[in-house]
């Protein structure tokens, strides 16, 4: 009998040893390092940057909507909605919302903070975004009206996920952009430029408290100070913010988690229509057979990427698997380069078919694909001679349009709404990112149909047949999707990697003592 | 002296507009739009040029110039285009933190170079002399970007000792102090020791020698004093450098200094906020030298000034 009671007793410790120590846990502070300072400020409606964002998170959580992991929608203040046309919103929002200063969340306050955007006196850098809106409305104490001029699919998107700010404190505080007050799971304490920013829980957030009790971001500029830190164990969470050269020893490291998955991050090559050789479409055809680019993902970075053939991400509704996928061909690129009027002079011989330039910046990882693709062209007879300069003159000259051929990456794509910015015949330099005067009738007609088409199935087929025809077409050689990463102690739970970056899983994240 | 002191201040504001006018040239010169560094790719030229308008940066050059002269005779430095505060608001909170670093890395130089350059000259061609000159060699070689992760490694990862990196408490400021204060102490021990060679071989020291002073005296206040005056011209260069800022280091340990705070504006072209550092660490290096100076008179009541 007594030797059943300890067997059972050692069955019951180990239950609640095994089983509990997996059960999250109320306390702790989780410090995450930001790779540059936030230093624009908190305020939904002027912040632009991604360091600024993420604070922002965490003290809103989200706007009438939150982007979830798979990039839908869901209400967030909102508890509904409902459009009785395709230009009007109509948000019936959730009652017992709170700032954090106790002061209820209402339609008064989603009206003032799209309208002072609309202000010229605010001066935000989101008011072009709003372009389309035509008013916002105040029905009642909870309802909220939007009417845009015309349809817009993308609106919701790309507008109503930024955070509310109270009225009554933000038309009076000139400093609210630094003295935030959100409704989000971690309420603002304080930011010291340049070094961090400290936010403690919410107590009263409406989507049940945070486990965590204080978030600290620390401002660590430098990759290799953040490896130290993460490696040390004086920081506790690092997301996107690690070389690809060091993440393979930190997966060694048995004190750390890493998490790898995709995102929607695009690097691509761009081509001037400009340019005479790369206007004829055999030929920008054959430079990207010539690219072997699964080389290029695992030698320039390190295997962290997927082979892409769209700016569009496999993870976006709207994405098409069958835009077409430019395998590395080097023989069918130089027969294109001859069908294009190309010949090599020489044969093997040194002299090139044409000569153009590839811009780049200074970051050593954009010049080492630089030199890569060098290579791969010189191997079909294209000259290529490299451009480098610092990030801010190469991203002038990107913008106006000077340039043969360049690499970047589209950052955070979250929507095919961002065709019109990139395809569009009227965002050539210097109205927009068409900046390689890239002129598609067809392509202009379909942009324009897929922002006005509300009915998801139809918009996908408009945006397949879109990306089919850019993926022929070829203003772009897609190169790769960048997987997201996120290195963390392991003592830290319930982080989910979202493929834009989003920190909106902190809210549920929880710390072992 | 006074009229010297005057004379100094008063020199000040040429060099001030002269920096002003160099600077506002330079940062609009260059390629790149703060406006559209803010909105991001996916900015249309609307978009831009509105928020341009609404900011001022389309008036023509001349007219910007001209308010941004008038507003600095009034004191006023303008707002910074990213964060609209107060440029000298966001300058003097990042000053501490430079001013500490620089503080502590002068506190490491000087207990390193003044002993170790002095007892080089009076022990010339022993080992400690041969050490001290390989020190110095090695801490002018060491770039602050190699020697500063060194430290990392081996003090936190290692050791775990100390932080990686931060601000705070004193044991942040201890691995950027060493990193700066090493390669300061590296040309700072060179220049003691060749400085006091030469005071050592001076007809007043064997005097006093021939006197019978003790020798630590004969060292320290009759030889020391006279060979720290082209020690404190170098110092006080260093010191002015650092207290505008130390870029790498600062980077490399997070030190929130005004050396990061000055690329990153670059970086964004926010004018304004370029503008205000350049001044401010003009101004410093002014104010430094003209310390350096009024020093000389002290350390030696030979060098007056009429």
């Amino acid at each position: 009998m007594r030797r059943f009671f300890i067997i059972v007793m050692t069955l019951i410790a180990l239950t609640i040893f095994i089983f509990g120590a997996g059960k999250p846990q109320y306390g702790g502070t989780l410090i995450i390092a930001l790779d540059s300072d936030p230093n624009g400020g908190f305020d939904p409606r002027l912040s632009t940057s991604a360091a600024e964002a993420r604070v922002m998170q965490l003290v809103f959580g989200g706007g009438l909507f939150i982007r979830e992991k798979d990039m839908s929608l869901r209400p967030f203040v909102a508890e509904s909605y409902e459009m009785p046309d395709n230009k009007t919103f109509v948000f019936h929002l959730k009652k017992g919302i709170k700032f954090h200063n106790g002061m209820e969340l209402t339609a008064e306050d989603v009206a003032y903070t799209y309208n002072s955007i609309l202000d010229p006196k605010l001066k935000s850098p989101k008011k072009s975004g709003l372009s389309n809106l035509e008013k916002v409305e105040v029905v009642d104490k909870y309802t909220v009206k939007f009417v845009l001029k015309k349809p817009d699919a993308w609106f919701a998107q790309w507008n109503l996920t930024m955070g509310i700010v109270p009225k009554a404190v933000a038309e009076k505080d000139p400093n609210f952009a630094f003295n935030p007050v959100g409704y989000g799971p971690f309420k603002f304490v304080r930011y010291e430029p340049g070094n961090q920013v400290v936010l403690e829980a919410n107590e009263d957030y409406f989507e049940g408290r945070p486990y965590l009790d204080k978030v600290v971001l620390r401002i660590i500029p430098d990759p290799t100070t953040r490896f130290a830190e993460i490696k040390a164990g004086t920081v506790d969470l690092v997301q996107n913010g690690i070389s690809d050269e060091d993440l393979p020893l930190l997966e060694k490291d048995k004190n750390l988690v890493v998490v790898k998955e995709p995102g929607v991050i695009i690097r691509y090559i761009a081509f001037n229509f400009k340019n005479p050789y790369l206007s004829n479409k055999l030929v920008r055809q054959a430079i990207a057979y010539a690219l072997d680019v699964k080389t290029i993902i695992s030698e320039v970075f390190k295997g962290n990427a997927q082979w892409a053939n769209s700016v569009l991400a496999p993870m976006i509704k709207d994405y098409n698997p069958a835009a077409r996928w430019y395998h590395y061909d080097p023989e069918l690129s130089k027969w294109l380069l001859d069908l294009a009027g190309y010949p090599d002079p020489d044969g093997d011989g040194p002299k090139k078919r044409f000569t153009v330039t590839y811009k780049c910046t200074t970051d050593p990882t954009s010049y080492m694909m630089a030199q890569i693709v060098q290579q791969y062209l010189a191997d079909v007879g294209i000259d290529v001679k490299i451009e480098q300069y610092e990030w801010a003159t190469f991203y002038a000259q990107a913008k106006k349009g000077e340039f043969d051929m360049y690499s970047l990456q589209w950052v955070g794509i979250d929507s095919p709404a961002i065709y019109r910015y990139i395809f569009h015949s009227n965002s050539v330099p210097p109205n927009g990112a068409n900046r390689g005067f890239y002129i598609n009738p067809e392509i202009d007609k379909l942009i324009e149909e897929g922002e006005v088409t509300m009915d998801p199935d139809k918009r996908k087929e408009i945006y397949a047949k879109l990306q089919e025809i850019v993926g022929d077409d070829a203003p772009y050689v897609h190169i790769c999707w960048f997987l997201n990463h996120v290195v963390m102690s392991k003592k830290v739970h319930g982080f989910v990697l979202y493929p834009a970056g989003d920190f909106a899983s902190i809210a549920k994240v929880w710390k072992e003592k | 002296m006074i009229r010297y002191i005057i004379n100094r201040l008063l020199l000040t504001i040429p060099v001030v507009i002269a920096v002003s006018v160099l600077v506002f040239l330079f940062i609009h010169l260059i390629p790149g739009d703060p406006v559209e560094m803010m909105l991001g790719e996916t900015a249309t030229i609307a978009n831009v040029e509105e928020i341009r308008h609404m900011l001022g940066l389309d008036k023509p050059l001349g007219i910007q110039f001209l308010d941004f002269m008038k507003n600095l005779l009034k004191g006023d430095l303008g707002k910074s285009i990213v964060s609209r505060r107060p440029v000298m608001q966001i300058v003097l909170e990042r000053y501490p933190a430079t001013i500490k670093l620089t503080v502590a890395s002068a506190i490491v130089a000087l207990i390193i170079s003044i002993p170790l350059g002095t007892l080089a000259a009076v022990k010339h061609y022993s080992w400690i002399d041969n050490l001290s000159m390989i020190f110095a060699l090695l801490g002018v070689s060491m770039p602050n970007f190699w020697l500063g992760p060194l430290l990392i490694i081996l003090f936190s990862l290692t050791l775990g000792w100390l932080p990686p990196s931060g601000y705070g408490g004193f044991k942040y400021i201890i691995l950027p102090a060493i990193t700066l204060g090493t390669a300061m102490s590296a040309s700072l021990t060179r220049l003691v020791r060749s400085s006091m060679l030469e005071v050592l071989d001076q007809e007043y020291i064997k005097t006093a020698r021939a006197k019978g002073l003790r020798e630590r005296l004969v060292i320290y206040r009759h030889a020391l004093r006279n060979a720290l005056i082209p020690v404190i011209t170098v110092f006080g260069m260093q010191i002015g450098s650092l207290l505008s800022g130390a870029l790498i280091t600062e980077t490399i340990f997070s030190w929130p200094g005004v050396g990061r705070l000055f690329i990153e504006s670059i970086f964004r072209r926010d004018f304004p906020l370029v503008q205000g550092c350049v001044l401010i660490i003009a101004l410093t290096y002014v104010f430094v030298n003209f310390i350096v100076d009024i020093t000389y008179g002290f350390i030696n009541p030979k060098i007056r000034y009429e």
